[in-house]
């Protein structure tokens, strides 16, 4: 059986379980502001990295298209984010989930990035999609 | 849930939005239809009843002028499924290289969770910019010219950024990710302008295609 692509602890000890497909990965179900103890998230090698202590998270998944070339118009997610925020400082996994032929980056590589809340990217992140 | 992209192609009037006007743009069906950048001439042209053979491309290819930069003067939609008209292969995108806003469109069906970006690369692998189009392995010399007018005109004799690898178009002008739909909405559209500007006395002719690459999220 496919693993979910997250498993959510809340401080209340309850759980949130979400779907396998990356196309619907049921993050948006998550009540908003309830506060989250730790996030199990799946690798692409079924294993988990655990995220624990941040006040808020954060996912997407990244895709592109192509308007032409040999793959012209398949969407093709490139990479998974689940962020953590905590004070002013944002901790970013990002997953690589598509390899491309001589890529730089190989599927299931883990770029960690540290963001302050006010860097560009962390800003310009859509804030309905924080959850915690 | 994830959101669908769908790209606009204006070909009537560059100056009302899809919003507003949607039969005045195509929607492209990325799996067959295609961009065309060329001089044109009295068979590659607008309303074309079949697809243009290589020969013919090749014939109706903007020459590189020895003295001033060049413009490539037309782009024309390959409409595989001839979805307005009946039977035309080609379209002329209208606005496009002009002081237009409406010419390219990224129209999605929901929120994303950061900005959408348009990119080039040499092909789908996305992982170099060497072909001449795109700067010959320097982005910022890249042929390829975008400006983001989803807010607003991009002015007369616009310049453009050079679009190549890691010298992205931010489509939502750097205001961030695109917010849930209004209600009543089933889109939201993002848009922007593009031209391929040939340098003067450019030395290396070529007939080049590149991979035009539109990046987006959703949680």
């Amino acid at each position: 059986m496919e693993k979910p692509l997250f498993t959510i602890i809340f401080k209340d000890n309850s759980h949130y379980v979400g779907n396998t497909s990356y196309f619907d990965t049921g993050w948006l179900g998550i009540t908003p502001n309830k506060p989250i103890k730790r996030i199990f998230y799946k690798l692409p090698n079924e294993d988990c990295i655990c995220l624990d202590g941040y006040e808020k998270y954060f996912r997407m998944s990244e895709a592109c298209k192509d308007l032409n070339g040999k793959q012209k118009g398949k969407v093709k997610i490139q990479y998974d984010y689940i962020m953590g925020l905590k004070k002013d400082e944002v901790t970013c996994y990002r997953i690589t989930l598509h390899e491309d032929k001589d890529a730089r980056y190989k599927k299931g590589d883990i770029t960690i990035r540290i963001f302050n809340i006010n860097d560009k990217f962390i800003k310009g992140l859509n804030g309905d999609s924080w959850r915690g | 849930m994830s959101v669908a992209l769908t790209v606009l192609v204006n070909y009537v009037d560059a100056d009302v939005n899809y919003q507003t006007t949607p039969a005045d743009y195509i929607a492209m069906d990325l799996t067959n239809d295609y961009l065309i950048w060329t001089e044109g001439d009295a068979t590659v042209k607008d309303l074309m009843l079949a697809e243009p053979t290589s020969d013919q491309l090749n014939t109706a290819a903007t020459k590189i002028d020895p003295d001033v930069t060049k413009t490539v003067d037309k782009c024309l939609l390959m409409d595989y499924s001839h979805d307005v008209g009946g039977a035309y292969y080609t379209h002329l995108v209208l606005g496009m290289s002009e002081n237009k806003r409406y010419v390219y469109g990224f129209s999605f069906d929901d929120a994303t969770a950061s900005e959408p970006q348009l990119e080039a690369w040499d092909d789908s692998d996305h992982d170099s910019t060497d072909k001449n189009v795109l700067g010959d392995g320097t982005p910022a010399d890249s042929f390829v010219k975008a400006v983001c007018t989803t807010d607003s005109l991009p002015g007369g004799s616009w310049a453009g950024s050079a679009l190549a690898g890691a010298n992205v178009l931010q489509l939502n002008n750097g205001n961030g990710a695109l917010a849930a739909l209004a209600s009543g909405e089933s889109s939201q559209e993002l848009y922007a302008n593009l031209k391929i500007v040939i340098p003067a006395a450019y030395d290396t002719p070529a007939a080049e295609t590149f991979v035009l690459t539109c990046r987006y999220t959703w949680s």
